[in-house]
């Protein structure tokens, strides 16, 4: 599907949020889901950080794919290593420019910048963004995207990310002071109210058909 | 009510102390009581398989938080109505010949995996009836899909029907989605469905034989202020402006599949739903959004009980988003 209409842009990114959502559908990138989703403050900055790396990433990615790695045809076995390699450099160059000239943002988002860099979900969006339907993470994606699209597909992904990384958080707050049974405590609860929520996400397939 | 398990705290509440009437029993019977002229309707209407399904359902989900209370040591709690409203709500929401066993295993979920891990009543993040609901749709959708077909349910006669038969035995929902899809073939009236919808409507699940019985029982329940009125509001209100704007007929979307016994009964549910008014209106608002969504470009013919677990999730969300102003207070440095 060539995106050229911005309904089509708008299903894009919907469909990249929340039809197919990263974490409750496709269950890629659980570690911080879990990982962060104790507190309400470490999952906005969580979600900042994801939003940030992601559509980075995916770009720059889209690039080495598209200029180095696809026309030296390399790209079918070496694309794993090149793209952790631009990615975690990339994100480790962000964070010290960031150190340097937003101090705000960097207390934000800072420590969360090196947790996620070799993070499944941000490896697998970029690999989705540059040869799409490897995943088969989103079925409206054609058999390439322009930049354009790359990049409003992983933004949709990251914010999907999100939104999924905030509900969550939101609902073990209020499982804090709830009276769960002992041998359920932290993460065994975690994970039954993460198959639930995702059992809502399971009314989402295939609207758009998408 | 007061001992759920936890250990005694020492409470301190701010006045004015009014003590209610209400107990939580008393809300849950008020809540029975409201469904039950519509339950009894749809027995009367479906015979003994909706009184099997029914008894099983109440059955199994009084048993199994019994078994779950004595199981992890806990005060037994089965008195407090709940399981009941769990298990008639269920029931309610299931196609009448549903097997028994997958009525026993949708309440058992419910009420130990919707309800009980979390703490018990007060502590589910999600509807419990829903989440036994959900559990049983994904689990064994194909066999609840079929069930029409085995002969129960009658066909639909519509005048000029035609070409109907091969779908004879669906709900009034799935033929009208068939019919949209058609681009408005086979001259199925939408206007001419109030009335069976409301009355007797034979094809669909046990709680929506009767869509007057459950507008009625609602309707006490706003009147008696068990529940609020902004989220069936909300929710009725967002279904029938969406399938308006989507084309179709929106006295017709509101009175067939789930809607009525969701914004009435199940999206209204105390723990799962947001606490603040703002938040409880945008809340039925989205259920409504997202079953509307859901029914005209998703992929199955009804998603009330997604659309409303959907909400569960986001209802601690909204209570954060939509904080009430607190009156008497100076904010510090704006």
């Amino acid at each position: 599907m060539r995106v050229s209409t911005v309904s089509q842009m708008a299903l894009l990114f919907v469909g990249a949020a929340l039809i197919n959502n990263i974490l409750l559908t496709r269950f890629i990138g659980l570690c911080p889901f879990f990982g962060v989703s104790s507190s309400m403050s470490t999952s906005v900055g969580m979600s900042l950080a994801v939003v940030f790396v992601m559509t980075l990433a995916s770009g720059a990615t889209w690039i080495a794919w598209k200029f180095v790695l696809a026309p030296l045809g390399v790209g079918e076995f070496l694309y794993i290593p090149a793209f952790i390699l631009i990615i975690a450099a990339l994100v480790q160059f962000v964070e010290m420019y960031l150190r340097k000239a937003s101090p705000v943002l960097y207390r934000a988002m800072g420590i969360y910048l090196p947790l996620i860099t070799t993070n499944c979900a941000v490896l697998a969006t970029a690999t989705e963004a540059a040869k799409p339907g490897f995943f088969k993470m989103n079925i409206a994606l054609g058999a390439s995207l322009s930049l354009g699209e790359a990049l409003i597909y992983t933004l949709g992904v990251s914010v999907g990310f999100g939104f999924a990384l905030l509900t969550f958080a939101a609902l073990r707050e209020r499982l804090e002071a709830a009276p769960v049974p002992e041998s359920l405590k932290g993460s065994p609860i975690a994970f039954i109210t993460a198959g639930l929520l995702s059992f809502a996400y399971v009314g989402l397939a295939g609207w758009f058909g998408l | 009510m007061s001992d759920t398990g936890q250990e005694r705290r020492l409470v301190v509440a701010v006045p004015p102390h009014i003590h209610g009437p209400e107990s939580c029993r008393s809300i849950m019977l008020w809540v029975v009581g409201a469904l039950a002229p519509a339950a009894a309707w749809s027995m009367v209407q479906m015979g003994t398989p909706a009184v099997v399904t029914y008894a099983v359902c109440i059955g199994t989900a009084l048993a199994s938080e019994a078994a779950w209370n004595a199981l992890a040591k806990r005060p037994q709690t089965i008195t407090d109505g709940s399981a009941l409203v769990t298990g008639l709500l269920l029931a309610m929401s299931l196609p009448p010949l549903t097997p028994w066993w997958i009525s026993a295993v949708g309440a058992a979920v419910a009420i130990v995996l919707g309800k009980m891990v979390f703490g018990g009543l007060g502590w589910n993040l999600f509807n419990p009836a829903l989440v036994g609901r959900a559990f049983v749709l994904l689990s064994w959708g194909g066999v609840l899909s079929k069930l029409p077909s085995k002969g129960w349910y009658r066909t639909i006669d519509v005048a000029g029907s035609g070409s109907l038969d091969a779908i004879s035995g669906a709900t009034r929902l799935a033929i009208a989605a068939a019919v949209r899809m058609a681009k408005g073939g086979y001259g199925f009236d939408l206007a001419a469905q109030y009335r069976p919808l409301l009355l007797r409507n034979l094809e669909g699940s046990l709680g929506e034989v009767s869509a007057a019985l459950l507008i009625a029982g609602g309707l006490v329940l706003i009147w008696k202020r068990i529940i609020d009125w902004r989220i069936p509001v909300g929710y009725v209100g967002a279904m029938a402006l969406l399938s308006w704007g989507f084309g179709s007929d929106p006295i017709f979307n509101v009175l067939a599949g789930g809607v009525l016994l969701g914004a009435f009964f199940m999206a209204t549910d105390y723990v799962s739903s947001p606490m603040t008014r703002n938040a409880r209106l945008v809340y039925g608002i989205g259920c409504g959004v997202f079953n509307a969504v859901g029914r005209f470009f998703g992929s199955m013919p009804e998603s009330t009980t997604f659309a409303i677990l959907f909400m569960n999730g986001l209802a601690p969300l909204l209570d954060r988003i939509f904080v009430p102003r607190t009156f008497g207070w100076v904010k510090r440095d704006g």
